[in-house]
């Protein structure tokens, strides 16, 4: 439907400079609910671009996309280390409202691929910038992933990669050796932060 | 904004820790009980009410929650809707202390502004008496009635709106005079014990807001003995506060005078002025920390808030228009620093 996905573009780019103000309130929140935790590498919230948001928007199981499409606000916390990914759980739980959190692995033991804390937060009343209540469907969550470097260092590129068709299978092999690499030296940075936690830096 | 074209409405009376059968059912949707109950949602105020979110189960699928999916089901009429009000008349029931009076659990259906949602009215009246008088044969007659008074403080009301799918009625407008009690057992009733859910603003966030306000607002009204004194006070009084639920607006009130008032309001968003959340203390008093005094011969004095006009502790008096400070304890630590 031609005429509705055109409607459906300008009423998102209609409300974009709203969802960036709610962006950078969450961010500014984000850093407040984490203050004083260590090893975080970076914060950050961003809105879905609107050619993401399209692409979702198709499909069906959206009937009302503006709405019911819960990461058209997102944001990221990464830690470096594994053990971190509690402790910046139980900050942010304790600060924001969340209705929803998946841990994100591959299901099968034997395989690689992506890892991530992907939480669903409510979009509480007093965060919402000016003019929101104006507009009608607004979304009312938005969500916030957290992971830790090696994580991110396999995801992010592998997003790029990975959705690209005509990936072969050896490409597809590649991914996945990266993928291990990635979760072996991710746990082995673990393991050595574990064994220096306590000492004095320099 | 208005209540909305009712669609349908319920009504039990409710006792506390009573088992069924509740005494209500179904009410005929007419002119005169939507006017009514519009008249009341208009003087509730409830749109503009605290807002909580329901304490989902965040691991299902669905968001589930037992008011939310009762909620749900009654709006948009996907199940038995009156074994879905009985059975939040027995969670109503449950959660009721035993002293209560009985109440009216009142729920009604209406429209929402956009097609796919609904909206849904959770009131309850408490049951108090009233005079009905009446003239038989010329004669006045006055007699005592129990009623369920609509106007009543002890009144509660939840407003939820939304669509039948997984973002719809997460949270709701929250109508609760008694939510800032200093008993937590009354506090909690509605929003704890019923609907199961929180404020919008957690502890922590609320306590991070009144901590940045005040700092900012002693930074601003430098020079200003009176505003000075007005802010450490309340941060004095905060810091006794034990469960009570604030908002930003109610500590202005309480105890500012404009002068102190206006930078400490001038440090939030007004969007968050209105929302409510208890103080935590270890937070609060580890981000407000240290009062720092300078005094005419040039020393300065910075001492914990905890340690501020107590037994042993910084003692401020007054004396002929100027205030002045008295300390007597033990050094433990000295260190030579630059004025910087």
């Amino acid at each position: 439907m031609p005429n509705a996905d055109a409607t459906l573009r300008v009423e998102f780019n209609a409300r974009r400079p709203l969802l960036q103000q709610l962006a950078a309130t969450l961010e500014e929140k984000t850093r407040e609910a984490l203050e004083g935790v260590s090893h975080i590498d970076r914060i950050g919230f961003r809105v879905k671009d609107t050619e993401s948001f399209m692409t979702k928007a198709g499909d069906p199981k959206y009937t009302s996309p503006l709405t019911q499409i819960e990461d058209q606000v997102a944001g990221r916390v990464i830690t470096f280390f594994r053990d971190d990914i509690q402790i910046v759980r139980d900050q942010i739980t304790s600060y924001f409202r969340g209705v929803e959190h998946e841990v994100k692995e591959p299901e099968n033991a034997t395989e690689f691929g992506y890892e991530s804390d992907h939480y669903i937060f409510v979009i509480a009343e007093h965060w919402k910038p000016e003019g929101w209540a104006e507009e009608s469907e607004m979304p009312v969550t938005v969500e916030l992933q957290i992971r830790t470097l090696f994580m991110h260092a396999w995801a992010e590129p592998q997003h790029d990669i990975g959705y690209k068709a005509n990936v072969d299978r050896i490409t597809q092999r590649e991914l996945a050796w990266i993928a291990a690499s990635a979760w072996g030296a991710d746990h082995k940075l673990n393991e050595l932060a574990d064994r220096f936690a306590g000492q004095d830096s320099d | 904004m208005t209540a909305g074209r009712l669609i349908s409405a319920f009504a039990y009376e409710v006792a506390p820790k009573q088992a069924a059968p509740y005494q209500g059912g179904e009410i005929s949707v007419t002119p005169a009980l939507q006017d009514a109950l519009g008249r009341t949602f208009d003087r509730s105020k409830i749109a503009d009410a605290p807002a909580v979110t329901f304490t989902v189960d965040m691991g299902s699928p669905t968001r589930s929650h037992p008011v939310r999916d009762a909620a749900l089901a009654i709006a948009f009429d996907t199940s038995p809707q009156l074994a879905l009000v009985e059975g939040l008349a027995a969670r109503l029931a449950d959660a009721m202390d035993n002293r209560s009076k009985p109440s009216l659990l009142m729920m009604s259906v209406h429209e929402a502004p956009t097609a796919s949602a609904r909206r849904l009215l959770l009131w309850t009246f408490p049951q108090q008496e009233v005079f009905n008088l009446t003239m038989r044969g010329g004669h006045p007659s006055l007699e005592l009635l129990d009623a369920f008074n609509r106007e009543s403080n002890l009144r509660k009301a939840a407003l939820l709106e939304g669509p039948n799918d997984r973002t719809g009625m997460l949270s709701a407008r929250v109508l609760d005079l008694q939510s800032t009690a200093t008993d937590r057992s009354v506090a909690d009733f509605w929003i704890v014990e019923f609907l199961e859910a929180q404020m919008q603003m957690s502890d922590v966030e609320g306590t991070q807001l009144l901590a940045r306000a005040l700092r900012a607002a002693y930074t601003k009204t430098k020079g200003d003995d009176v505003a000075q004194e007005e802010l450490s006070t309340a941060i004095g009084a905060l810091r006794r506060q034990t469960g009570q639920r604030w908002s930003i607006d109610e500590v202005a009130t309480r105890f500012l005078s404009d002068a102190a008032a206006t930078p400490f309001l001038g440090a939030v968003r007004s969007e968050e002025r209105h929302a409510a959340f208890v103080v935590e203390h270890d937070r609060f008093d580890h981000l407000i920390q240290y009062r720092r005094f300078t005094l005419s011969n040039g020393v300065v004095v910075s001492a914990p808030f905890a340690e501020i006009d107590v037994p042993g502790g910084v003692t401020i008096t007054e004396q002929s228009g100027t205030r002045r400070l008295q300390l007597d304890a033990e050094i433990q630590e000295e260190q030579v620093r630059t004025r910087a």
